[in-house]
């Protein structure tokens, strides 16, 4: 049996391994991405606070210091391309006491030293000017107006779906279990199959340090797995806040936060929890009290009442506390892309401008593409139906009248939108996997309208069983049985 | 730019309360060619649709129907009437100038300006999210309503053994409709001490299928990765706490949950329509106008009923209305009065009663905030009671009337506003005060 060869194996569909297939499908190289979940952003990318940090909290002259504030500089450009959603909302920390004032200057020095632009403190009437829900006891704010928020699986995807437009191959449910070397490639395998390539990026979030063992190495620090809890609000809440708001971190972190997200919601969390499995994702009650009583801290307000879901993401903590991007000393091409925790998903546009430089430093060859597409398809950034002007959509559905059947009333998702979500460049195939392209089950009644729909969409397009189609794991079925 | 149509009368949704609306209007004079009714739905009809069990049509019709028979006779008058309707068609938003944007098949993307409207869009299910249980998020996880479409319409299982939360009418249905297929129903839990549904549900939906109902009981945590594996029930105490350490392991590959109702008006947020924060549903007058001119509401839009009576009876209302409306565009009432709600009163619709000559004979509807086992219903102005009637024992499941007839409303006078409330008669002890945000 041959083996393909590539130049550049990803292993990880993360933001991490997102960012980096997206900055080498600009040359001309195979690249292949191993990811081990059903989809891109499968793990800590598809649950975490969607923030764009300013760049005050990591230490001046860390790693994480330097790509976070790069890394947010470059967002709205990246965004731009590829018709991802951001907004540069601003983050203000928010302090009750001298004592948290003083934390405040010193997050400011801080950030200035890190390069953090606009950085000011300012007092409770421009606070309550700006955010009239926050609590009356709050006395000062650390205003950062380069912090933004993002949505990161659209985020991924979109750096994913251009990396395929422009020829990287993906491989989803490849759990990379060995890595050998031969001949100048790395022949990484799962069990099944094999591919081989002459670099490798370990890019594989909370298991960067069971990629590394499989070459014989170990990293200079643990991966933690630390659950971060979330509520997330009914649109009708959105005047909670109109910027990310956080209380002034203490020892136990850096709290709960309440963000408007892009999409219109209020997110609450995160609380921060060390967990046995790195794949437990359950939300518990005490979380939730713990989050609620942390929100309230901030908004005494806020209606919890209209929460519409809750969930939880399980973030890769180094116990060094620092960003990990470098080729490793005993494997050649072998680069880690390891312990990227908050701000990751901020860092990440920078992120990839690191990677590409240490792959350039090894030796890799790049020459630009002519054919690049640096749209997220060949159409461009197709947008959904809600999206659209209003002549773009007597277009939509003059071309295809399938864009007039909304199938998910709560955020105004067509027929038609599911149908190219199930053909984009990285197909679309379960209802999770629909759900996060184009927000159908997203709203308010969260599926309840709608799942049973989207699923008979899948079924017809897809050409499979209604009770066949899966939520997202393999063993998820929506359905049970025909009766009739 | 999108299509243009021009229609006097457009209504939005075509369960019962549209289509006796749509019917309503034609018998008041308005052509069948004046009106469109619009759904989103591949059939019209509504949630009756999925209603294959018995229940319904009784003011309407004088006999007792299922649900599915009463929308297919709408249907019929609707068809036979030529009342025209659009289906698979949704409403995105409605203005101030009374524009709908629809997009339909039929039409593709297109605005209709209407000369009136009437909002029956119904109502949708409460989230888990407001239940906040713990645990993960696999696939088996229903509300009872969608477990109704999907079997009854559908023709699909959701599981083989199912655990059920909530106890209200619909949840029970559903148990049973599960068994009837075929299914196994564990058990009913009801964090309440007692059934929110009908004593005739319990026995003809639990009771005779032998389905266990476990009150003061309520599912916590939801076990498994891809499909659910089991749930875990607790104990719940009087104050409806959760007693710590009580969770047993119940193994399932289903849970179906019932947590309410809540009328849907997302669209008219455009409109200036002011909305109630206790109904969820439009302030209205006794014609059940919103405070748009011609713009009206009726059904689980305006509140959550308890029976489609009461639907069929406002619908009547609205169809009159409507025409009354678009035959003198420009009249205006003379005066207002207010209807506050007094002790014990969860809402009262209509929330202001517009006088133009005088004050014409109409019904308002309340509910009180808990259960109650004696009590005395009383209309106040001034304070003063000009209003009396016993209830005997009644919770906030079920809608109270009163009938304002000529003889009261002489009462009203010039008033400006009058309140409704509910006393309890001494010998009455209070079951249960905490009904108070149910619904």
């Amino acid at each position: 049996m041959s083996v393909t060869a590539y130049d550049v194996a990803i292993i990880g569909a993360g933001i991490s391994g997102a960012i980096t297939a997206f900055q080498l499908a600009k040359y001309n190289l195979k690249t292949v991405v191993l990811e081990a979940g059903i989809d891109v952003a499968s793990g800590s990318t598809r649950a975490n606070s969607a923030i764009v940090h300013a760049g005050y909290d990591a230490k001046e002259g860390t790693l994480k210091a330097q790509l976070n504030v790069r890394g947010c500089e470059l967002m709205e450009g990246v965004a731009a391309q590829l018709g991802v959603h951001y907004s540069r909302c601003g983050s203000l920390v928010i302090g009750y006491t001298e004592k948290d004032l003083k934390h405040l200057k010193l997050l400011m020095a801080r950030g200035e030293v890190n390069g953090v632009p606009g950085l000011e403190i300012i007092d409770e009437k421009r606070l309550h000017e700006m955010e009239p829900k926050v609590s009356q006891d709050a006395k000062y704010a650390l205003w950062a107006p380069s912090a933004g928020i993002v949505c990161p699986y659209d985020l991924a995807y979109a750096l994913c779906e251009n990396a395929a437009t422009n020829g990287t191959k993906f491989h989803f449910e490849f759990k990379v279990s060995k890595i050998d070397y031969d001949d100048g490639y790395y022949i990484v395998c799962d069990g099944k199959k094999k591919v081989k390539a002459k670099y490798v990026i370990n890019a594989a979030g909370l298991f960067v340090d069971e990629i590394a063992g499989m070459v014989g190495e170990k990293l200079p620090f643990d991966i933690i797995p630390r659950r971060g809890e979330y509520m997330l609000l009914d649109k009708g809440e959105i005047k909670t806040a109109s910027h990310t708001l956080f209380v002034t971190p203490s020892e136990k972190g850096k709290g709960i936060l309440i963000s408007p997200t892009v999409d219109g919601n209020i997110i609450v969390g995160p609380n921060a929890n060390v967990v046995d499995s790195k794949l437990d994702t359950s939300v518990t009650e005490e979380g939730l009290e713990e989050i609620a009583e942390g929100a309230m801290v901030i908004v005494p307000s806020i209606n919890l009442d209209a929460t519409i879901t809750t969930f939880a993401g399980v973030r890769a903590t180094p116990t060094s506390g620092d960003f990990y991007i470098q080729e490793s000393k005993k494997n050649k091409r072998f680069i880690h892309v390891a312990g990227i925790e908050s701000p990751g998903l901020a860092s990440a546009p920078a992120i990839g401008e690191y990677v590409l430089d240490i792959l350039k430093n090894c030796g890799l060859e790049l020459t630009e593409r002519e054919d690049y597409i640096p749209t997220r398809t060949r159409e461009g950034n197709c947008k959904l139906f809600y999206e659209m002007s209003e002549e773009e959509r007597v277009e939509a559905i003059k071309k295809d009248p399938r864009y007039a059947k909304i199938i998910c009333r709560c955020e105004m998702v067509t027929e038609g939108d599911l149908i190219n979500a199930i053909h984009r460049p990285i197909p679309a195939h379960t209802i999770d996997m629909i759900k996060r392209r184009t927000r159908a089950g997203m709203g308010r009644c969260q599926g309840n309208y709608c799942r049973a729909r989207i699923a008979e969409v899948i079924s017809s397009e897809c050409d499979i069983p209604l009770s066949e189609v899966k939520k997202f794991y393999s063993n998820s079925n929506l359905l049970y049985r025909k009766t009739k | 730019m999108s299509e243009l149509i021009n229609k006097k009368v457009v209504i939005i949704g075509s369960g019962p309360a549209g289509l006796v609306c749509a019917l309503s209007c034609c018998q008041n004079g308005i052509e069948p060619s004046d009106m469109l009714i619009i759904e989103r739905e591949s059939e019209i009809g509504g949630t009756l649709n999925q209603c294959i069990h018995s229940g319904f049509g009784k003011s309407y019709l004088d006999e007792v129907v299922t649900g599915t028979e009463l929308a297919s006779m709408l249907s019929d008058g609707i068809r036979q009437l030529e009342i025209e309707y659009i289906t698979d068609s949704t409403v995105l938003s409605v203005d101030k100038q009374k524009r709908i944007r629809v997009v339909s098949p039929k039409y593709g993307y297109c605005t209709i300006k209407a000369e009136s409207i009437v909002l029956a869009m119904g109502c949708r299910e409460k989230t888990k999210g407001a239940l906040q249980i713990g645990g993960t998020r696999p696939a088996g996880v229903f509300s009872a309503g969608a477990v109704q479409r999907i079997v009854n319409i559908k023709g699909y299982m959701p599981g083989k053994r199912t655990v059920v939360l909530g106890s209200g009418d619909l949840a029970m249905i559903v148990a049973r409709r599960l068994v009837l297929e075929g299914g196994r129903v564990v058990c009913v839990c009801e964090p309440k001490p007692y059934a929110e549904g009908s004593d005739e549900n319990i026995k003809e939906c639990l009771d005779d299928f032998d389905i266990p109902l476990y009150c003061s009981h309520s599912v916590t945590r939801i076990l498994g990765k891809g499909r659910i594996e089991a749930v875990e029930i607790s104990h719940v105490d009087k104050r409806g706490k959760i007693v710590k350490g009580t969770a047993k392991r119940v193994k399932c590959d289903s849970f179906v949950y019932q947590c309410g109702l809540v009328p849907e008006n997302e669209i008219i947020k455009d409109t200036g329509i002011r909305l109630d924060t206790r109904t969820r549903g439009a302030y209205v007058n006794q014609y059940f106008e919103t405070n748009v001119r011609g713009i009206f509401t009726c059904g689980n839009a305006v509140r959550i009923h308890d029976l489609v009576d009461y639907i069929v009876e406002e619908a009547q209302v609205v169809g009159s209305a409507v025409k009354r409306y678009l035959d003198n565009k420009t009249e205006k009432p003379e005066r207002v009065i207010r209807i506050k709600n007094g002790e014990r009163i969860l809402y009262s619709v209509p929330q202001h009663i517009d006088v133009y000559d005088d004050i014409e004979d109409c019904v308002i509807y309340f509910r009180v905030n808990g259960k109650y086992k004696n009590l005395l219903i009383t209309v106040k102005k001034d304070g003063e009671v000009i209003y009396s009637r016993e209830k005997g024992s009644m919770s906030w499941l079920e809608t109270g009337k009163i009938q304002l007839t000529r003889e009261l409303a002489e009462k009203i006078g010039d008033a400006k506003e009058i309140v409704i409330c509910a006393s309890e008669k001494e010998d009455g002890a209070n079951i249960d005060n905490n009904g108070e945000d149910k619904e």
